[in-house]
């Protein structure tokens, strides 16, 4: 008993099964959109970086929009118009995998920058003046330094993700919070479903912010 | 398939409303955000035991979960507890505004520990009290160090107040949903709000840059 009301966990046990693969989808769906992101992320940082305006520009036009545009609106416009332009038909997962996955290249595409941009121009210098050529110097120099400040961002920007992924219900898939509202408008137990979804989230998330939190006070950030 | 851009120049009241909506939605839950983030921040810091572990809870609380949850955690389940009934609009000022407390109560914290200390005994020194010391002494200059971190945190929160729609808080995001069930002119619609959203951010970000010069020519 809570005040007036008596919690009734046992409807949540009777959809226990809902609420796990509504997880499994949450998990695909966060994994595709952050490997996207990072593949993505590294292409776009590099563009911004580029002397050649055909790359840059483009790249500085996909990070403005992506992170200029709330993540849910970015989804509806991909369920909605992508079929009407292209002439394609994804499914909402695959949508909302490509959708989270450009979002997310955005923010990985300005933590590349960053990073590259705090490695000191000396170092490239030194690299091409041994004989490396630009993308030697590049791969072998500066993106190993790089990485390392990238570090703590990047798990930052992984549990941002993972938290997106829930507006992905938004265009009807499949994953833990459209399964969560799927069983309350069964059930009407509210308080017992969004809280235990909350906790699940919750598990996964905090393990990795307190990582994180290691990671800063370590790299001293 | 015809695009007719002219339907957002049809329904710019309806538009503009959401947006009028959507800025009224962020800033007062960015007052609420603000009251909520300094005691936290001094909580977390100061606190005894027990405060200190109810503010960390809630800030690893909003930290660890999807905004979106939150959202619909306030909105539905307060009101089975107190029997309070509120509209969505309040539902969602709320939750975002704790959810972006949160955040600022981490950037206060941060930027309380960068006040150095002998600046509080210099304060204890000329007798101010500790409640003085805090309040003129120790906040005053934490303010200023994390007020770039506030003004991204607000560009964030004018970002999310479009999870809002989906509880039917009447803003952008919402009204470009039911023009888009209205006219089926999905790309125009779609693109349109996008825009805004873009012009309003942009505005902000603008903001914070300027602000940051001021800052640092001041300095």
């Amino acid at each position: 008993m809570i005040g007036h009301y008596s919690l009734d966990l046992s409807s949540v046990w009777r959809y226990r099964e809902l609420l796990v693969s509504g997880l499994l989808v949450s998990g695909w769906v966060g994994a595709l959109a952050l490997g996207l992101g990072l593949l993505g992320g590294l292409v776009v940082g590099l563009g911004r970086l580029s002397r050649r305006r055909a790359l840059a520009w483009p790249a500085g036009f996909l990070i403005e929009v992506f992170r200029g545009t709330p993540p849910l609106v970015q989804l509806f416009w991909f369920y909605y118009c992508l079929p009407l332009l292209f002439d394609v038909r994804l499914s909402a997962l695959t949508t909302a995998v490509l959708s989270l996955g450009l979002f997310s290249s955005a923010y990985v595409g300005e933590i590349v920058r960053g990073g590259i941009q705090s490695v000191h121009k000396g170092q490239v210098q030194a690299a091409r003046a041994l004989g490396l050529s630009q993308l030697q110097a590049l791969r072998e120099i500066v993106l190993p330094q790089a990485v390392r400040r990238m570090w703590p961002p990047l798990m930052s920007q992984a549990v941002d993700v993972l938290k997106a992924t829930a507006l992905a219900s938004s265009i009807t898939v499949p994953e833990l919070m459209y399964q969560t509202y799927n069983a309350t408008s069964q059930t009407f137990r509210f308080v017992e479903f969004y809280t235990v979804s909350a906790l699940i989230y919750l598990a996964i998330c905090l393990p990795l912010v307190w990582r994180l939190r290691r990671l800063e006070w370590r790299s001293g950030v | 398939m015809e695009f007719r851009p002219s339907v957002l120049w049809e329904y710019r009241v309806f538009l503009l409303q959401g947006m009028a909506n959507t800025a009224l939605l962020a800033l007062t839950a960015q007052a609420l955000a603000l009251t909520l983030a300094v005691p936290t921040a001094v909580a977390r810091l100061r606190g005894g035991a027990v405060t200190r572990r109810v503010a960390g809870a809630y800030v690893e609380f909003v930290r660890g979960t999807p905004a979106l949850i939150q959202l619909f955690w306030i909105f539905y389940c307060i009101p089975i507890f107190t029997g309070l009934d509120w509209s969505p609009l309040w539902g969602a000022i709320v939750a975002l505004g704790m959810n972006v407390g949160a955040y600022d109560a981490e950037a206060f914290r941060a930027g309380i520990q960068s006040v150095h200390f002998g600046q509080v005994q210099a304060a204890r020194a000329l007798g101010l009290s500790a409640w003085s010391t805090f309040w003129a002494i120790i906040l005053p200059q934490a303010t200023r160090s994390v007020l770039p971190a506030l003004l991204n945190n607000f560009i964030g929160l004018l970002l999310y107040t479009s999870i809002a729609s989906t509880i039917g808080v009447h803003e952008l995001t919402y009204a470009g949903g039911k023009l888009n069930t209205a006219t089926f002119q999905s790309v125009v619609i779609f693109t349109g709000v996008a825009a805004l959203y873009l012009v309003l951010s942009v505005a902000a970000s603008a903001g914070v840059r300027r602000l940051e010069r001021v800052q640092a020519r001041r300095d």
